[in-house]
């Protein structure tokens, strides 16, 4: 039976870690050190030398992870471990450093050993989270199946506008032109969502006017809007065809645009999806070996001028 | 425009072959229509989709026609500019510009490359998801950890490092750019004192990874005076004891002293074990519980010799303070007021007579002439009141009421004392005999005497001090020295400016010789109350031997334990000093100004005319 990594040996790692923040804590209040607590009482050296090592060994996880013939036993127990003892950091780290803070390069390890844990947080959020619905997503389809399904439905597409007409047919291909997949990065979703709109009022315009030419659109619309787009100026179409066989047309064709805008939707959310699972990681892994460089000046300088 | 439209035309079995096609006219047009210039048969091409104008000077111009506009070398655009080797995609169609060649201004080379839509839109998902190729130069998560952690490797130790070798640079990074230059190593502010020189890490950090050393201390602080004699005690704790031991920096807080109790208890707690002959007390803990009761220093003289004595306040018996001097508070403090010379009735306070001297610390001491001579004259002559004694100089007090009725019994003035006027019956003008003159000197002399006596036993002198009747036989009258302790508590440090909120009375009250020891002295001064247990006020202490000052139960009203919730947090150095030795220097030698030593620390002179009585040394045996 499948055990989550969260789960391994029964929350072994859990355990271990909460044993070494209540010890850490335990300590910490016990001991009353005559300048207040900082890094550099008994206490602070071996909170700190704790902690060093304990990032270390996060670190070495990075090897394991792609050692396959190694013996130190299982990927999942390391990462179980990493999860738990990298949480663990937190509090050991924190105490460590006796809430002391200050513009230097001791506290700079700090804010980004805070920042490696909190972008792992999030990747374990990612892990437990983003599978589930990726599956739901794709509801038994492959991503393959979909994209080829796509294809054939702009096919159609394509033949049922030029049987409605050129414009139609334009129409149709800007939709099939302009379908984009992913994200950028978040202003252009964000300014997606306003030019969609803008390009929407536009097109009404257009259609609801003459033969004016439709504007062609400055950057791609996001698939929504675009869809959304097309399906508007399908129906509008359909509400002017008087003859049964346009208007059958205009029926099929508002099917075949509505299909694909769902199929699109739904790969797009795949997209995401993997994406997400992935990002988290590119924050990470940069700042781990980052937080490597900063927490060897942090020793280094502590005992340089000791 | 003259263009050669050429149609790269896939065979079986890969074979590929040209069909070249001539076109003349204004513009070229491009679509699915059959009736374009140039036709592209597939159902992603509009009927009319672009069109290719000259723009002039050789140049051309692609215009789409259609709002799904063209790809020019894989950008969506409207129109572009047509130069050699650029592609534009339409539909399935790819249409690459060619350099000129027989006579065209423009060739086109037409291929289909694009044969299903299904794999166009798999290659546009293959590179949302960052599967496909990688477009233009972006960093991967190895180029950002490289970056990252060069630049904090290169910043934070590398160029702080190399200037460490090299002062010009170390210069100009500490004053330019301080956070690229080793003061990103440092931990934390410095103490006020140390500011001024907080640029420069190297005077302290003088070695590298050699922790900081009391040599670099003694730089400024050459004559910190040690903790005891190091010649008379010996305190192996303290032998190697570096100045960090005790002072730490960089903690950004303002004391740099350690505060904790340990500072003192690692030694102070078992007295025998850290110097075999110190009779100082073991202190147990802290000051709410362990701390044992206070003593009072006396000065007491002792074969021929001034030293001091300590006295535990609980014991009442023999707490006494043999000052020599008579004075007593009730009277003074007498609620009616007190009557002087002039008739006036003055009523009088603590403050009439003690107040604080120069920043409050310490209460001046009584002065005759300021605080006593106003009521207290020393006048002898009931026809001559103006004229007084001079205080303080008793040896010379009879020379100088000999000068004085001699004076007048030269001048004649001498008042009627019904003896006969010897040099009054003298012929005018006739000098006076030698019988005569001895006879007027003696009159003078036996009316000085008389007028010592006076001042002497009954009345000016004797009313507050002790007469010395050993030296009276032979030099005439002379005064027993005063000794009064010039503070009760030399070894604490106590401000009487930081309590000017408390009055007098809260701590300044006695016990009569029969009062139990443990009560408090606090709300004595409370009419509401009265006396708590058997304390007496200030106010009804008859003698002058009476020690008007509390002992530690009434700090701990108000000073706890660190830690303590509800009391003033104090630890041992709340009140005491460590660097106390008047004579030795930290570094154990002997230090070139003994004497000079901060204000708390000088107190500890028992009394305040007392120069033969080392500072602060015989506290420390006792």
């Amino acid at each position: 039976m499948h055990e989550s990594f969260l789960a391994y040996r029964k929350f072994l790692y859990l355990k271990l870690g909460l044993g070494l923040i209540v010890l850490s804590i335990g300590a910490y209040a016990l001991h009353d050190p005559p300048h207040g607590p900082n890094g550099g009482t008994w206490l602070g050296y071996t909170l700190g030398t704790m902690g060093a090592g304990l990032i270390l060994w996060l670190l070495w996880y990075g090897i394991r992870k792609r050692q396959y013939h190694s013996k130190l036993g299982q990927v999942s127990g390391w990462l179980s471990g990493h999860v738990y003892l990298g949480s663990a950091l937190l509090v050991v780290a924190t105490l460590h450093c006796g809430f002391k803070f200050g513009w230097n390069v001791h506290t700079l390890s700090y804010v980004l050993m805070i920042m490696v844990i909190v972008s792992g947080a999030y990747g374990i959020f990612t892990y437990v989270r983003y599978p589930t619905l990726l599956t739901d997503n794709k509801g038994g389809i492959a991503i393959d199946a979909m994209l080829s399904e796509i294809g054939d439905l702009d096919r159609q597409c394509l033949q049922v506008a030029a049987e409605m007409g050129d414009k139609a047919h334009q129409m149709i291909l800007r939709s099939i032109e302009r379908t984009s997949f992913g994200t950028t990065s978040w202003r252009d979703a964000l300014g997606g969502v306003s030019k969609g709109l803008e390009d929407l009022g536009r097109e009404i315009k257009s259609i609801a006017g003459d033969a004016e030419p439709l504007a062609p659109l400055p950057a791609a619309v996001p698939q929504l809007g675009g869809g959304e787009a097309t399906v508007f100026f399908v129906a509008d179409q359909l509400a002017g065809f008087r003859d049964g066989a346009r208007a059958a047309l205009g029926h099929r064709l508002l099917d075949l645009v509505t299909s694909k805008k769902a199929l699109v939707i739904r790969v797009q959310r795949d997209i995401v999806y993997r994406k997400l699972l992935k990002s988290w990681l590119s924050l990470h892994l940069p700042l781990s070996i980052a937080l490597l460089a900063a927490l060897t000046v942090h020793v280094v300088t502590v005992f340089f001028y000791w | 425009m003259r263009c050669l439209l050429r149609a790269v035309v896939r065979r079986s079995r890969g074979v590929v072959s040209n069909q070249d096609r001539g076109f003349e006219g204004d513009h070229l047009t491009i679509g699915r229509s059959t009736d374009q210039d140039l036709y592209l048969p597939d159902l992603r091409v509009a009927l009319h989709h672009a069109t290719v104008v000259a723009a002039g000077a050789g140049r051309f111009v692609i215009q789409s026609a259609v709002p799904s506009g063209i790809r020019h070398n894989d950008e969506p655009v409207q129109s572009a500019f047509l130069a050699v080797g650029d592609q534009v995609g339409i539909g399935d169609h790819r249409i690459t510009v060619r350099p000129p060649e027989g006579g065209h201004d423009l060739v086109l080379e037409i291929a289909q490359v694009r044969a299903d839509p299904g794999q166009e839109v798999e290659k546009r998902v293959a590179s949302a998801s960052g599967t496909g190729p990688e477009k233009g130069l972006r960093l991967g998560v190895r180029g950002w950890s490289w970056i990252l952690s060069m630049t904090i490797l290169t910043l934070f130790f590398v160029v702080p490092l190399v200037a460490h070798q090299w002062e010009a640079m170390q210069g100009f990074l500490r004053g330019v750019i301080p956070g690229v230059s080793d003061h990103a190593w440092s931990t934390g502010g410095l103490t006020e004192g140390h500011r001024y020189f907080s640029d420069d890490c190297n005077k302290c950090h003088e070695r590298a990874f050699v922790s900081v050393r009391a040599s670099a201390c003694a730089e400024c602080h050459k004559e910190q005076p040690h903790h005891f004699d190091v010649e008379r005690f010996k305190a192996p704790a303290l032998a190697d004891k570096q100045c960090a031991a005790c002072h730490k920096e960089h903690g950004g807080a303002p004391a740099l002293t350690r505060q904790d109790e340990g500072l003192c208890l690692d030694c102070h707690r078992d007295m025998k074990e850290t110097a075999t002959d110190s009779k100082l007390l073991d202190i147990e803990g802290g000051f709410a519980e362990d701390h044992p009761e206070f003593r009072a220093t006396f000065v007491t003289h002792v074969g021929g010799k001034d030293q001091s004595e300590r006295i535990e306040m609980d014991r009442p018996r023999v707490l006494k303070e043999r000052s020599n001097l008579f004075f007593p508070h009730k009277t003074h403090l007498d609620k009616t007021g007190v009557q002087g010379p002039d008739g006036k009735v003055v009523v009088l306070d603590c403050a009439s007579c003690h107040v604080p001297e120069p920043g409050g610390r310490l209460i001046a001491p009584i002065r005759f002439e300021q605080h006593c001579h106003r009521c207290h004259q020393l006048a002898f002559e009931i026809d001559d009141p103006e004229r007084e004694v001079p205080h303080g100089h008793a040896g010379r007090v009879l020379d100088d009421l000999k000068a004085y009725y001699g004076l007048r019994t030269l001048e004649r003035s001498d008042i009627d004392t019904g003896e006969p006027d010897v040099l009054s019956r003298r012929r005018p003008g006739r000098q006076a005999t030698p019988p005569e003159r001895s006879e007027g000197l003696e009159r003078a002399a036996r009316r000085a005497r008389q007028a010592g006596k006076q001042l002497f036993e009954y009345r000016a002198c004797a009313k507050c001090h002790q007469v010395d009747e050993k030296a009276q036989s032979v030099f005439g009258w002379d005064i027993v020295p005063v000794r009064i302790a010039r503070t009760w508590y030399p070894l604490a440090r106590f401000d009487h400016g930081r309590h000017a909120t408390v009055v007098c009375t809260d701590c300044h009250a006695f016990r009569p010789a029969d009062c139990a020891p443990s009560i408090s002295h606090r709300g004595v001064a409370d009419p509401e109350k009265g006396a708590a247990g058997c304390i007496k006020r200030v106010a009804d202490s008859e003698k002058s031997e009476d020690v008007l000052i509390t002992g530690i139960a009434t700090c701990r009203e108000c000073h706890g334990d660190p830690g303590a919730r509800d009391r003033v947090q104090s630890t041992c150095i709340s009140c005491h000093g460590f660097h106390l030795s008047p004579k030795f220097a930290m570094d154990g030698r002997a230090r070139t100004q003994p004497g000079d030593l901060a204000p708390p620390r000088q107190a500890a002179v028992p009394s305040a005319d007392r120069t033969d009585l080392p500072t602060g040394q015989a506290p420390m045996g006792q």
